[in-house]
Parts: structure tokens; C-alpha cells; sequence
């Protein structure tokens, strides 16, 4: 017979198979130890020797490049350097990059804050003022005062930026990582510089200069789309600024305004549709991806396009083709609709960057010592080891200045600036602490058209300080109220766009469309916005 | 055997049917293949020539490897690789042995409850708790936050696959099942020698499902991995293709621009992410054998 | 209870072998499912579960409500139901058009290249699909030699369904046949052999005992696709469409995930999928109920 008979065994299996699926639980080792008087929402890691060394859990987004060479923020030249300075030691937890959103609100689900959390609370839903009572964040008045005497120098100079970082009743709640230096815009507008030479133009300023630009490349030239742009590019503060409207909520004085709901809307839409159906704006702008238009502007069918002073410019400069050895770009300044006036509305960054801002959570158990440390990034010594690394091995001082050595700008493993700016510093993206540092910028880019650039993009930023909201908060009503509302507005008003600009709907249905807009309760959504603005204005 | 049977019976209109499939076959392939070549050739090609490039691919645009080297100076490659290793392996077969005993069970006739408990499982393709209750519940109460195993335990058992694998079993003629018990085999080895053998080309397909299901998973190391060391190797890959990707760019400036990954190094990520599972199921094919085992288990 | 007891002397083992199982979905499955109820909750994250407060209905009928229910309704069902009649199908004709192939090594190359398009990532996939149906793509010049008007098809809201589901079966049919080849592998070789000495020819082989073999699969399959009618993922179609396709591109996922990005509204999404699984769950039993009818397959 060919089956044995063996009593109980298949019991046996099926009770371990059981079993061990709890098992599997409690056979994997646990890291977090819950110290005997932490605060509720806390399951501390790390910093539990008051005796020893300051052992810190710091959660931080890791941006792309860094992440592709480490495996966390401790393999970096940058802090490894701070720990022996400082003596605190830090133990990373790092989203998946592109994810930082999701994993950041498990994160507060689950309990188990980190000692230090990097990012952009702004964003968070009802506000950093919630985030403070939902007991996320420490507030850091106080230990500002006591502990970070550079912050609170920084602070005492510059008032404007102390607003930015306070929530409406008056807390500071971050560390934050502010913009120093002339660098908040670092994209724009960009032409074809030997075209323009060579058929004698001057760069276009006004939108009609631009027009008789576009259609002496296109006819000249025999640029099949000589404005190339993605949907992004339409949809974002770039053209639109021409007419001092932008492309959703700004400022005007005192009060919010959509710019899709503007009548001046009306004027962009007519000049778009009349640019794509002369054959001057790109016809696939709605439907192209980044690649075709990097393929566009490099292969010589577009002249004029939007793009970034590194990962747009550069790339394009390094990249030219054989097919047009005088290949050349020359960035230029928004559009406006006046000779001389000047361009106010368009993207920057603000002077409070928002991302790579630190927190002290609750349960972090030495914050004190927490906020010397996060402190002396403030420092000269501490942001100048942040942005510039190690004298003599990633810089040297000539004439006064930091000058980035072979190893960041021609790195002999093969990388990058930007690969190897995150591999020794922490300079490339917002960290807490200053960034943007002109001399840091003027290096980033090698190209003497992208320095230019930097110059020429930041000349008109003051006006943007005035058309741009300011880090406004909704509550956590107002939060829902505004997203339902704005989820569909954006939808039909996206939709709309480019009906008009294709063409697909005659302009004269513009009235139509703003009682939609009505009907849909923009005005509402005004009235929400208006309201966060004013609690700013008492700050 | 089955070639006998043409050499008998070869009828014009079988001729064409056969010159037809065969055409639309390497149809097929040509355009199934091509999207394959294409990542290929454009992981060792120029990330500079590949800028300017649209259109068909026919060749690599000028030879290099230096895309490779990039990637494998990643230190979270090698790592990926020996947790998606582990993953796939631990995972793949606790998924085979539970769901092949859900599958058995409730596959068997005349048990009056295993309806109703096929039901209760069947619900829970249709409702589920959430994110975060799952998450809750695999990080905070079981503790398995931050392991491998928060990978490979809440997904145990797939609803789909044991549905598939339950009407394979039920396939299985009850007289062999029977004989098999008069010769005095209770359940469990009336499992694993006969209604397994027999269904050898399903559990195959379970080991690919299963085995490629881990294989290709980000989400759960996405939401419950805080630690780089433990990413599995399609996390590694997602990070960099999204870095690109202007739809997941929700158009925020920021002034500091971030450089863009090389092209070229994209395209050899995914090649090096996914090239060892491709091979797995040419493996398999030596099981998608027709009914061999059911003539040899007949008296 | 004595019903029960007498049972469980009968199948002992089956009771030990379904015991992980039964484990399994309850901890898994049943306990977390009380996070459902988000969706009757202003959920707020840091305050937990507990501590939100209920508000009833209010999500789902703010979703009714919405401008665009209707249109996110009915271009989930549309593109459902396209997928169902051309999609699902596509890789049973496959598999048994492979199954026909003379010559084993020609076979198992079709095997094995036919299903490595669904291995690239749908970020890819998407990439290349825009890249084939751009202005100068090689979709459009092969369509324009056939008579098309040079255009870019995926800026037309009419075309996105046949790009969605073309597409789908382009990186789908080849995974999608090894299951139903494993299931005609299944199919005893003696009906086969009782045929021929009736006199069958190929044609008949398939349609009077493979196509038979395999319809507990194709059954089983097919409802449980019908049990996801309301489910379309969104990433997909992210990729893919625009505003100017939002007529017929946009479905409740994508959607939801545009409102998502505004804020992390848990309950709200929660409240929908809610609302997706009903219907589905719904639609699932009637499609089992039918097939019980109509032929000896059915899920339960």
C-alpha cells in the first residue's frame, strides 16, 4: 500500500502552520523600546543616555540623487563631519523616495514619532498650528530663546521671514530651511540664442516682440513648434504672468484672486488660441511628455521653450547635437504686455522653502540639546560645512571665496555635480538651515549661459513677493471645504483651457464659463482663502 | 503525438490556418519584444544621444556600459537584490503551502461548510480595512513594521489565486480521490500525492503568479520599510523612474532644480530589477506538460 | 452542534488543514476591516480612529453630489465593459492559437517573449505608448499610411478607450494565455485520442473538448471580473490622459487621487471605495447566481 498512515501529523502541521504566523511576529527584532515616561503618541528611538553621546531618530526625506548613492544620511562626508563636531549621532529613517507624503501620515497614524522630523508642514492638513495640537510638533519659542541663539539672531534680523515660519497665533514650530542669496528662481523662459543672432533679433520682451519672434523662427528657421511648453507649462505661472493674473490663487493688494476667474483670463486665452492656431505654439502641448520636448528643443524644432536653469539648461547644453554645431540658449525674462513693464507674476520658490524644514517631535527626549544642534546649522562654521563640505578636500578658500574642488566639480568616479554635492554636503536641496547660496550656485552651474540665467531670472523676484500668496493656513474645515470644491473647479477649468487655446471652443462662451465657475463655488473658495489671509495678516 | 496526427490528416484549410497563426505569431512577437529592445538598447546607449532621440530605436545610439557601472555603484542594488531574493523565496513558498491547503479544502465535496467559509473569503476581495488599519495592525500591534516579513505575512493567502487553484483541484476526477482513500490516505496526503502531482501546470502558474507578484511588489515595502538596508530591488528601480516622470510632478517649484537622472541609467535599472525573473518561466515550461500524470496514476 | 461534532469526526484533517486559512483571513482581513467605518468618520490622522468624529453619510453624498458623478460613473463602467468584451477574451484565443502552434521550440519562444511586455513597469509602458502616438510617432505614421489624418490620438477623448484597452491587450495577452494554457495542459489527452478515431478534425478538437476543458476557468474568471466593474486603477490612466480626454479618460480613482493631492483625505476616498465595493460585491453575486443557472460553474 502506497500511503502510510500516520496519526496526527497533519494535525501537528496545520497547528504550526498557525502558529507560526503569530510567531513570525514576535521572532523579528523590535527597535523601539518605550522609555518608562514618554509622552502619549510617542514610542521613542534612540536618545535615551542622558550620561552618553546625544543619539538622535531624525526622519528626512533623501532626494534622488543621494539616494541613489547611500543608504542613508550617515554616509555622507557632510554628517559624518557634524557628528564629530557636535558629538550627536543620528540614526536615519528615510521614505522611499517619491512616497514621502504617504509614509509621513503612516507615520503619524502609527505613534511612533522620531525624535526630529524633516518636512514641509505647511502642508499639513489644518495647518503647523494642528500639527502642534495634534501633538506632532514641539513648539520651539522657548527653546529658540534659550538654545538657538543663531536662529534667534537670524530671526530678530529679518522679521519678514519670521512671519513666514510662525503659525497665525505666533509659534515658531520649525527649523526651516530659507533661501539666502539670489537664487529663488532658478527657471524661465529660454531661446535659441545663435537663432536670434543670426536673424538679427533682439530677445523679445513684450508679448507682440515675442509673436514676431516665434514667427520669423518658424518661417525662417523652419521651427515646426517654435514654442514648445507641457501642460504644466500652460496650466503654471509662466505666460499667464503677462496679464498680471496668475494661473490659480495670487495675490492683488490685499485680496486672493484665481486667476482663471479673472477677465484678464479672457486676454490669455485669445492670445494662446491665436499663437497655437498660427502654428507658433506647439500643437501637442497638451498631450507631450518631458522627453518630446527635450527631443523638440535639441532636434531644432522649437526655438522657445520653459525650463530650469540645471536639469533643463544644463542638460540641453551638454547634450548638443551634431546636426547644429552653433546650438545656444539664452534665458529671458517672463513675458509682459507693455514695453518696460516688468514681469510680476511667475514660479519661485519661496524665501521659507517649506521642504527640509526640521521638527522637534514630543518624543524626543532631549530637546534642548536638540535645538543647540539643529542650531548650529545656523552657524557660520555649521552652514558653511553644510554647503561648501571640508576645506581642502571639497573646497578651497581663493581670494576670499570657497571654490568647490575636482572632487564635486569633476568628480573622478564619474559623478555628477549633483551626485557628488549630495555625497559630501547637503547642499543641492532644502535642508534646515540657509540654502541657496549664491557662491554655492554659481558653481552648481558650469555653463556661463546658466549663470547669466540665474541673473537674469532673479532681477524682477521683489515683484513676485507681492503677487504670490503667502504661506497662508486653512483649518481643517476649511481644508475639506476648499479641496471639494477646488477637486472639481480644476478639473472643468483644465478641461475649459484647453478647449479654448485648441480652438474647440469659441471664445465668446468665456461668460458661460465663469458661471460655471460660479455655479461650481470659486466664489466660496475665495472667501476661504481670504479668510486664511487675514489670520496672516495678524501674525 | 500530436505530429502524427498532421501527417494523417492534413486538410488545405489546416495548411493556411497554420501559415497564418505562424505569421501572426511572429507578429506578435516582434511587437511584444519590442519594448524589451528598447530598454535594452537604451541602457547602453549615450544618455546625451538619447535626448535628442524619438521615434524607433534600431540601434543603440553609440555603445557604452557606463549606465551599468552607475547602477552598480548604488549601494542599495546589492542590497535589493538579496531582499527581493528573500522575499520571493520565504514568500513564494509559504504562499504555495497555505494556499494550497485552502484550495484542497475547499475544493472538497460534500463538506457542508466550505461554501460558507468560500463566501467569507470572497468578501474580502470586495471590502478591506484600509491603509491605515492594515497598517496599524502589521506595524504597531504585530511589530512587524520596518521587517521583510511586513512583506510577505499580510499577503499570504491571494483571494484570486486560491480561487484559480480551488477550481483546478475540483477538476480532479472524485474516483481517483476515493481510491486514494480506500488505500487508506487521509486529507493531507491525499494532497500532496495525488491532487499536487496532478496539477502540476497550476501550481506551476502559482509559482509564477506568486514568485513575479513578490518580484514586482513596492507598495508594501513603500509603506511599511524605513530602513534603505530592507528596500527590495522594484523600490530601488520605482524612485528613479519617477524622478523623471513630469505626471508625478504635481508642477511645484522649487528653486533648487533637481538634476535629472541620466536616461541611459534608468533603462539599465530596469533591466538589471528585472532580467533574473524573466527567466523563470521558460524554467516552468517543463511543467505545462499535457495530462501526462493523470495516465500514470490509473490502475 | 451535533451536526457539527459528527462532521468534524468525519473530516478531522480538514479541519486542521483549514485552520491557518481561517486564521490567516481573520487577522488579516476581518480585523483591519473596522477601518472601513472611516468612511462614516471625519478621520483625522493623529487623532486615531477612535477619537474622529462620525458624520454619517456625509462623504458619500458629497461624492452623489459631485459635478462630475455621473461622468466618473459611467466612464469607470464604459471602460470596464470594453475591457470585458475585448480585453478578457484576448489571451483565451491566444492560448489557444499557441496551443496550436506545430513545432515545440517556435512555441515556447512565443511563450516566453509574448509575456515580457508585462514586466516593464506602466511607467515605461506609458512613456512608450505617448512616444508611439506622438505627432511624429511610429503608431501615427503607421496609421496615417493606412488613411488616418495626421494627429495626435491621444488629445481625441474618443480614441482613449481604444488606446486603454489596445494597449492593455498589447501588455497583457501573453500573461494573460499561461494560465488558460495551464488549464488546457489539465485537459485529459484520451478525449483527444477517443476524437480522432471519430473522425475530428482540429477545428472540432477545440471547440468540442479544449474550449469545454477550460470554461470552469474562463467562468470563474470572468465573474470575478465582473466583481471589479467599478475598480479601474488609476496609475494607468494617470500616464495617460489629459484634460482634453477627462470626458471619457477620468474614472473615480483618478479622480479621487487628483483630489488627493490636495489633502490626505482618508475618510473621503475611504467612503468611495466603500461605495465601489458594495456595487461590486453586488454585481459579483448576480454574475454567479446567473452562472449557477446557466452552467455547473459558479464561485460558491
Amino acid at each position: 500500500m502506497p500511503y502510510v498512515r500516520r496519526k496526527g501529523w497533519h494535525a501537528a502541521i496545520a497547528t504550526i502552520l498557525g502558529v507560526s504566523l503569530l510567531a513570525a511576529g514576535c521572532s523579528t527584532p523590535q527597535n523601539d523600546k518605550k522609555p518608562a515616561n514618554a509622552p502619549a503618541n510617542s514610542n521613542a528611538k534612540g536618545s535615551e543616555n542622558p550620561s552618553g553621546p546625544l543619539k538622535l531618530s531624525y526622519w528626512a526625506a533623501m532626494p534622488g540623487d543621494a539616494a541613489r548613492l547611500m543608504k542613508n544620511y550617515n554616509e555622507s562626508l557632510f554628517y559624518q563631519e557634524l557628528e564629530k563636531k557636535t558629538g550627536v549621532s543620528v540614526e536615519f529613517q528615510h521614505p522611499a523616495v517619491g512616497s514621502e507624503a504617504e509614509q509621513f501620515n503612516l507615520l503619524i497614524a502609527s505613534g511612533n514619532l522620531p525624535d526630529v522630523i524633516e518636512y514641509n508642514f505647511t502642508s499639513y492638513p489644518g495647518g503647523p498650528e494642528k500639527a502642534i495640537a495634534d501633538r506632532v510638533i514641539l513648539p520651539l519659542n522657548d527653546l529658540i530663546e534659550s538654545h538657538a541663539p543663531n536662529m534667534k539672531k537670524y530671526l530678530e534680523d529679518h522679521p519678514a521671514i519670521k512671519k513666514e515660519i510662525i503659525t497665525d497665533m505666533g509659534t515658531i514650530y520649525a527649523f526651516p530651511a530659507i533661501g539666502v542669496g539670489n537664487s529663488n528662481v532658478s527657471s524661465g523662459m529660454m531661446l535659441r540664442k545663435d537663432w536670434l543672432e543670426e536673424l538679427g533679433l533682439e530677445k523679445p520682451e513684450t508679448i507682440e516682440e515675442w509673436t514676431t519672434v516665434l514667427r520669423a523662427f518658424k518661417e525662417q528657421k523652419g521651427a515646426s513648434s517654435p514654442l514648445t511648453m507641457t501642460l504644466n507649462e500652460m496650466t503654471g505661472d509662466r505666460l499667464i504672468g503677462a496679464w498680471n493674473i496668475g494661473g490659480s490663487f495670487y495675490l492683488d493688494q490685499d485680496s486672493v484672486k484665481y486667476g482663471p476667474y479673472e477677465a484678464a483670463y479672457k486676454n490669455f486665452l485669445t492670445q494662446m488660441n491665436a499663437w497655437y492656431e498660427e502654428g507658433l505654439l506647439d500643437q501637442d502641448f497638451s498631450t507631450q511628455d518631458g522627453k518630446a520636448k527635450d527631443g523638440k528643443v535639441v532636434n531644432s524644432q522649437s526655438g522657445a521653450f520653459i525650463a530650469s536653469i540645471g536639469s533643463g539648461m544644463g542638460r540641453y547644453l551638454n547634450a548638443i547635437p551634431e546636426s547644429a554645431p552653433t546650438f545656444d540658449l539664452v534665458a529671458a525674462q517672463h513675458p509682459v504686455l507693455q514695453k518696460g513693464a516688468e514681469p510680476t507674476v511667475f514660479v519661485a520658490a519661496y524665501d521659507y522653502r517649506g521642504d527640509g524644514s526640521a521638527v522637534i517631535t514630543p518624543a524626543n527626549q532631549h530637546p534642548e540639546e536638540t535645538a543647540q544642534w539643529l542650531d548650529y546649522l545656523f552657524s557660520e562654521e555649521g552652514n558653511f560645512l553644510k554647503t561648501f563640505g571640508v576645506e581642502g578636500l571639497t573646497y578651497e578658500m581663493v581670494d576670499g571665496s570657497p571654490i568647490y574642488t575636482d572632487l564635486i566639480t569633476n568628480n573622478p568616479e564619474g559623478l555628477t555635480v549633483g551626485e557628488a554635492m549630495s555625497k559630501y554636503m547637503r547642499v543641492a536641496t532644502p535642508a534646515p538651515g540657509y540654502v541657496g547660496d549664491d557662491r554655492y550656485n554659481q558653481q552648481y552651474y558650469k555653463f556661463d549661459q546658466q549663470k547669466e540665467a540665474m541673473v537674469i531670472y532673479n532681477q524682477y523676484y521683489s515683484n513676485v513677493e507681492s503677487t504670490r500668496l503667502p504661506r497662508i493656513t486653512q483649518t481643517a474645515d476649511e481644508a475639506q471645504e476648499l479641496s471639494s470644491i477646488m477637486a472639481e473647479i480644476e478639473t472643468y477649468k483644465d478641461e475649459m483651457l484647453l478647449r479654448f487655446v485648441m480652438g474647440l471652443e469659441p471664445i465668446e462662451n468665456f461668460d458661460k464659463y465663469v458661471a460655471q465657475l460660479q455655479a461650481m463655488g470659486i466664489e466660496r473658495a475665495l472667501e476661504l482663502r481670504q479668510a486664511a489671509l487675514e489670520r496672516y495678516k495678524n501674525r | 503525438m500530436m505530429s502524427s496526427l498532421h501527417t494523417i490528416r492534413k486538410s488545405k484549410g489546416e495548411h493556411i490556418f497554420h501559415g497564418m497563426n505562424t505569421l501572426f505569431m511572429t507578429a506578435m512577437i516582434v511587437i511584444t519584444l519590442y519594448p524589451f529592445i528598447y530598454v535594452v538598447f537604451s541602457s547602453v546607449s549615450d544618455s546625451r544621444l538619447l535626448l535628442a532621440q524619438t521615434g524607433i530605436l534600431w540601434a543603440p545610439l553609440g555603445f557604452t556600459l557606463d549606465a551599468y557601472t552607475m547602477v552598480f555603484k548604488n549601494p542599495n542594488i546589492v542590497s535589493g537584490y538579496l531582499n527581493t531574493l528573500f522575499i520571493v523565496g520565504m514568500g513564494t513558498i509559504l504562499n504555495l503551502v497555505m494556499t494550497s491547503l485552502g484550495a484542497y479544502v475547499l475544493s472538497r465535496k460534500g463538506v457542508a461548510w466550505t461554501r460558507h467559509i468560500m463566501l467569507w473569503i470572497i468578501l474580502t476581495m470586495f471590502f478591506s480595512g484600509g491603509l491605515i488599519p492594515m497598517y496599524l495592525l502589521v506595524n504597531n500591534w504585530l511589530h512587524l513594521g520596518n521587517t521583510l516579513f511586513a512583506l510577505i505575512v499580510p499577503g499570504l493567502i491571494s483571494t484570486w489565486n486560491l480561487i484559480i487553484l480551488r477550481t483546478s483541484f475540483a477538476a480532479i476526477p472524485e474516483s481517483l480521490i476515493e481510491s486514494a482513500r480506500i488505500d487508506g490516505a487521509q486529507d493531507l496526503t491525499i494532497l500532496l500525492r495525488v491532487v499536487i502531482p496532478l496539477s502540476l501546470p497550476v501550481m506551476a502558474v502559482m509559482v509564477l503568479f506568486y514568485g513575479v507578484g513578490h518580484w514586482n511588489s513596492w507598495f508594501g515595502a513603500m509603506i511599511y520599510l524605513r530602513d534603505r538596508e530592507l528596500f527590495p530591488l522594484q523600490l530601488i528601480l520605482r524612485e528613479i523612474l519617477i524622478q523623471n516622470n513630469t505626471n508625478y510632478m504635481a508642477g511645484n517649484a522649487s528653486a533648487e532644480d533637481v538634476e535629472a537622472v541620466g536616461e541611459s541609467i534608468k533603462y539599465a535599472t530596469i533591466i538589471v530589477a528585472t532580467l533574473p525573473i524573466l527567466f523563470v518561466y521558460p524554467f516552468l515550461q517543463k511543467y505545462f506538460v499535457k495530462g501526462v500524470m493523470i495516465g500514470s496514476i490509473k490502475e | 452542534m451535533n451536526g457539527l461534532l459528527k462532521d468534524y469526526r468525519k473530516h478531522k484533517y480538514l479541519y486542521y488543514m483549514i485552520f491557518p486559512v481561517v486564521l490567516y483571513y481573520f487577522v488579516f482581513h476581518y480585523v483591519p476591516m473596522y477601518g472601513a467605518l472611516i468612511a462614516f468618520k471625519d478621520f483625522r490622522i493623529a487623532e486615531g480612529f477612535i477619537n474622529s468624529p462620525w458624520v454619517g453619510f456625509k462623504h458619500f453624498i458629497s461624492f452623489f453630489d459631485s459635478y462630475y458623478f455621473w461622468r466618473l460613473l459611467k466612464n469607470t463602467l464604459i471602460l470596464n465593459l470594453y475591457m470585458l468584451v475585448f480585453s478578457f477574451p484576448a489571451p483565451i484565443i491566444f492560448a489557444l492559437l499557441i496551443n496550436e502552434i506545430v513545432g515545440s521550440r517556435f512555441k515556447r519562444v512565443v511563450q516566453t517573449v509574448t509575456y515580457l511586455p508585462h514586466f516593464i513597469s506602466l511607467i515605461v509602458v506609458c512613456g512608450m505608448i505617448t512616444q508611439f502616438l506622438a505627432r511624429d510617432g511610429i503608431m501615427t505614421d503607421l496609421l496615417v499610411w493606412l488613411g488616418m489624418d495626421r494627429q495626435v490620438l491621444l488629445a481625441h477623448p474618443q480614441y482613449f478607450r481604444a488606446i486603454y484597452v489596445i494597449s492593455d491587450i498589447w501588455q497583457g495577452v501573453g500573461w494573460g494565455s499561461i494560465i488558460y494554457l495551464a488549464a488546457i495542459m489539465g485537459i485529459n489527452p484520451e478525449l483527444y485520442e477517443a476524437s480522432r478515431m471519430d473522425g475530428a478534425n482540429r477545428w472540432r478538437q477545440i471547440f468540442h473538448i479544449t474550449l469545454p476543458g477550460i470554461t470552469p476557468i474562463i467562468v470563474i474568471l470572468f465573474i470575478l471580473k465582473i466583481g471589479n466593474m467599478l475598480d479601474v486603477g488609476f496609475e494607468k490612466i494617470i500616464l495617460l490622459y489629459n484634460p482634453n480626454t477627462y470626458v471619457t479618460a477620468d474614472v473615480i480613482s483618478t479622480f479621487v487621487y487628483r483630489k488627493g493631492l490636495q489633502s490626505f483625505e482618508f475618510s473621503y476616498a475611504t467612503a468611495i471605495g466603500v461605495f465601489q465595493a458594495v456595487i461590486n460585491f453586488i454585481l459579483l453575486i448576480a454574475a454567479n447566481r446567473f452562472s449557477k443557472q446557466i452552467s455547473e460553474n459558479s464561485l460558491w
